[in-house]
């Protein structure tokens, strides 16, 4: 029996005028799936982020793992108000849940996923009761993720996925269930969601950095659970005003991506202030040495946006919303004022406009814990 | 009683000398295309040499693709390399094609068999095998001459810019047909000069292309495919049987490309070299259009469409 597809023409019309977006792409989501009741994006818990600093969590290149395993314990049990981990990481899984792991490997092996974290997650949700062979990390590209070596610091049983074997396949992308946008006349105008997402799991982890990104501004929650999550995305920034502004959040808001994505666990032990995704030079890496726990992707991002921001003032970078031509060059990012394109960080509120999460600094209850 | 027309296989284009005919049967070439002064000396031979006309031909190029790492372009899509639009705009010319590296065999061939024209194509000796077995999965798989479905007419003034607009079209699957005037039974008419085609947009075979795609809209389109930027499309049927030609010029396979074509049908099935005949994956019917994935496509494969249970 063929399952139908609704088309959901989203509130982005209907943001479009509150925001005054020009030139808005025209959008067709097309998707069966329905919202869940309970968690997704922004969840249980909007507008609550919690970052967890360490200053020994990173010595040299070194990740320290039993600081981030302090790490992620009080992160989640301050996150959740539970008592003890175990409690917090049952806040949102069960045994029997089948859970992706989004890590991002663009900046591998220097800046990315780190696996200490990726690992201390997985021990976590085993200890839920989660089975090794239900877990799976999983990345788009293969020569990114096979730079990491995730499997040697996880346990037996734990599927490491790519999604384009070969790269630019698309059979491992639901062909129901896609986001079609006609950018700039391409003839490919669908990017469909990865498979397993609709069809297996049943929650997604996020795990994302904290990068300067060359189109979107900057690149955490929301740009890895998107563009991490669908084939033929690239597209959207082929010329230097890129449509990454509407597109990450209209990507992020597709079920069953949305509903699935209970929690974001943000790897900022490593970060890169200028050329990323990728880290082009290595001068260009900072060590914001935390953590950060949340359900509401926009907050955490929010909040990515001002450390990404200072870092650069801090290197006498220009701000990610400056807008001038004048420091956009075709050759890309040669130097902290060169860039490709032009960086689209109002992403981030444009996602608040589409429901998924909050943006006003000023409603985001954030709570900062320091280890020692 | 009208006869079957049967669809046009493609030959090779053989300068060798008649010595080499054991080699051609052991790779089960019983024909060839030669130079007309060649064909005398094949007398005898057990091959069969059919005259060509060198001084009439029209030489093309083997497909290709150049990824264009080093330039900037209007699009970062690779660039096509194909004929498909020359055989189109000229079905009665013959082709030859002097050189064509092994790897570019099934292609070639596959794309003159979708043009249905007479096309020649020229291999190494120690590349016979693989010519012949392309042209032995077309024989497996021919049948009754069918006819090109098109839906954008290109008036055709014999100038480089409409030929540049063909190809333009034919790359970017828009599916269209050459006429000498305008003609009824087409959604989209090109015509340069004429509005809308005229002035900037005339200029730029890539904005005509897109003026008749935006005229058209992506809805009517006869052929969509969707995950490579470098497989390009013809469809030929009469409203019963329609058959999608599928030619793929990128460096590497791509799985579970996406194909959309309109109308109902009751059986697809793909039709690759040296792969037994393969069910369509994640089909799904919609009122005026079905759509599915192809397994794998490496190089041309045919896609058979049956509006009943019948084959």
């Amino acid at each position: 029996m063929q399952r139908r597809t609704f088309l959901s023409l989203p509130a982005a019309g209907v943001l479009a005028a509150d925001l005054k977006i020009p030139d808005l792409p025209s959008y067709r989501s097309v998707s069966s799936y329905k919202p869940a009741p309970k968690f997704g994006m922004p969840g249980p818990l909007a507008g609550r982020v919690v970052s967890v600093h360490a200053a020994k969590a990173v010595e040299g290149d070194t990740i320290n793992t039993a600081v981030v395993r302090t790490m992620m314990d009080r992160g989640m049990c301050a996150l959740t108000n539970a008592p003890h981990p175990i409690e917090a990481w049952r806040h949102f899984f069960e045994p029997q849940d089948v859970v992706g792991i989004k890590v991002n490997c663009s900046g591998a092996p220097n800046v990315c996923s780190r696996p200490e974290v990726v690992a201390e997650v997985v021990r976590n949700l085993n200890a839920v009761g989660v089975k090794p062979a239900q877990i799976w990390v999983y990345e788009r590209f293969d020569e990114q993720v096979a730079s990491v070596n995730y499997p040697r610091y996880l346990p037996e049983g734990v599927n490491v996925y790519v999604v384009e074997t070969p790269r630019g396949s698309i059979r491992n992308y639901d062909p129901r269930t896609y986001v079609e946008v006609n950018f700039f006349g391409e003839d490919d105008t669908r990017s469909n969601l990865v498979r397993l997402v609709s069809e297996r799991f049943t929650k997604i982890i996020n795990v994302p950095n904290m990068k300067d990104h060359g189109a979107a501004g900057v690149t955490g929650c929301l740009k890895n659970i998107a563009y991490g999550n669908f084939s033929n995305v690239a597209r959207s920034h082929q010329n230097e005003k890129t449509n990454t502004k509407t597109f990450i959040a209209t990507l992020a808001s597709l079920e069953p991506l949305r509903s699935k994505t209970v929690l974001s666990v943000m790897d900022g032990l490593r970060g890169v202030w200028h050329g990323g995704p990728f880290v082009l030079d290595p001068k260009w890496v900072f060590y914001p040495k935390q953590i950060k726990f949340g359900t509401d992707p926009v907050a955490m991002d929010r909040l990515l946006l001002d450390i990404i921001e200072a870092e650069r003032k801090k290197h006498g970078a220009v701000s990610v919303w400056e807008r001038s031509m004048k420091y956009v060059h075709k050759d890309g990012p040669n130097d902290p004022n060169t860039n490709r394109f032009i960086r689209e960080p109002g992403h981030i509120e444009y996602a608040a406009g589409l429901g998924l999460g909050v943006y006003d600094i000023k409603s985001i209850r954030h709570q900062e814990i320091e280890i020692a | 009683m009208t006869a079957l027309v049967l669809a046009v296989l493609p030959g090779l284009f053989w300068t060798q000398p008649p010595e080499t005919a054991d080699a051609l049967r052991k790779a089960g070439i019983t024909e060839i295309g030669a130079p007309a002064a060649n064909v005398a000396a094949w007398a005898g031979s057990g091959i069969k040499a059919v005259a060509i006309d060198m001084a009439h031909v029209v030489k093309v190029t083997e497909p290709s693709v150049d990824y264009k790492i080093a330039s900037a372009g209007a699009t970062s899509a690779p660039w096509i390399n194909s004929n498909l639009w020359l055989f189109l705009r000229k079905p009665d010319s013959v082709y030859v094609c002097e050189t064509v590296k092994r790897e570019a065999i099934p292609l070639a061939l596959g794309e003159a068999y979708a043009a249905g024209v007479h096309a020649y194509f020229a291999v190494k000796p120690e590349d016979l095998d693989s010519f012949s077995t392309a042209l032995g999965f077309l024989k497996s798989v021919d049948g009754p001459a069918l006819h090109g479905r098109a839906n954008i007419a290109v008036v055709d003034d014999g100038s480089d810019a409409v030929g540049e607009v063909m190809n333009l079209l034919s790359r970017r699957n828009l599916l269209f047909a050459p006429v000498k005037a305008p003609a009824a039974g087409f959604d989209v008419t090109v015509q340069l000069g004429k509005d809308p085609y005229a002035g900037k947009v005339a200029e730029d075979p890539y904005l005509t292309a897109g003026e008749a795609r935006s005229r058209l809209g992506d809805a009517r389109r006869l052929v969509r495919v969707y995950g490579s930027e470098t497989t390009i499309a013809r469809l030929e049927g009469d409203g019963g049987h329609m058959r999608l030609h599928l030619m793929h010029f990128g460096d590497y396979k791509v799985e579970g490309l996406r194909v959309r074509v309109r109308g109902a049908y009751k059986r697809v099935v793909v039709r690759a070299m040296g792969k037994p005949e393969q069910e369509v994956e994640d089909r799904a019917d919609e009122k005026d259009a079905v759509e599915f994935s192809v397994p794998v496509i490496e190089n041309y494969l045919m896609v058979d469409l049956f509006p009943a249970a019948s084959r």
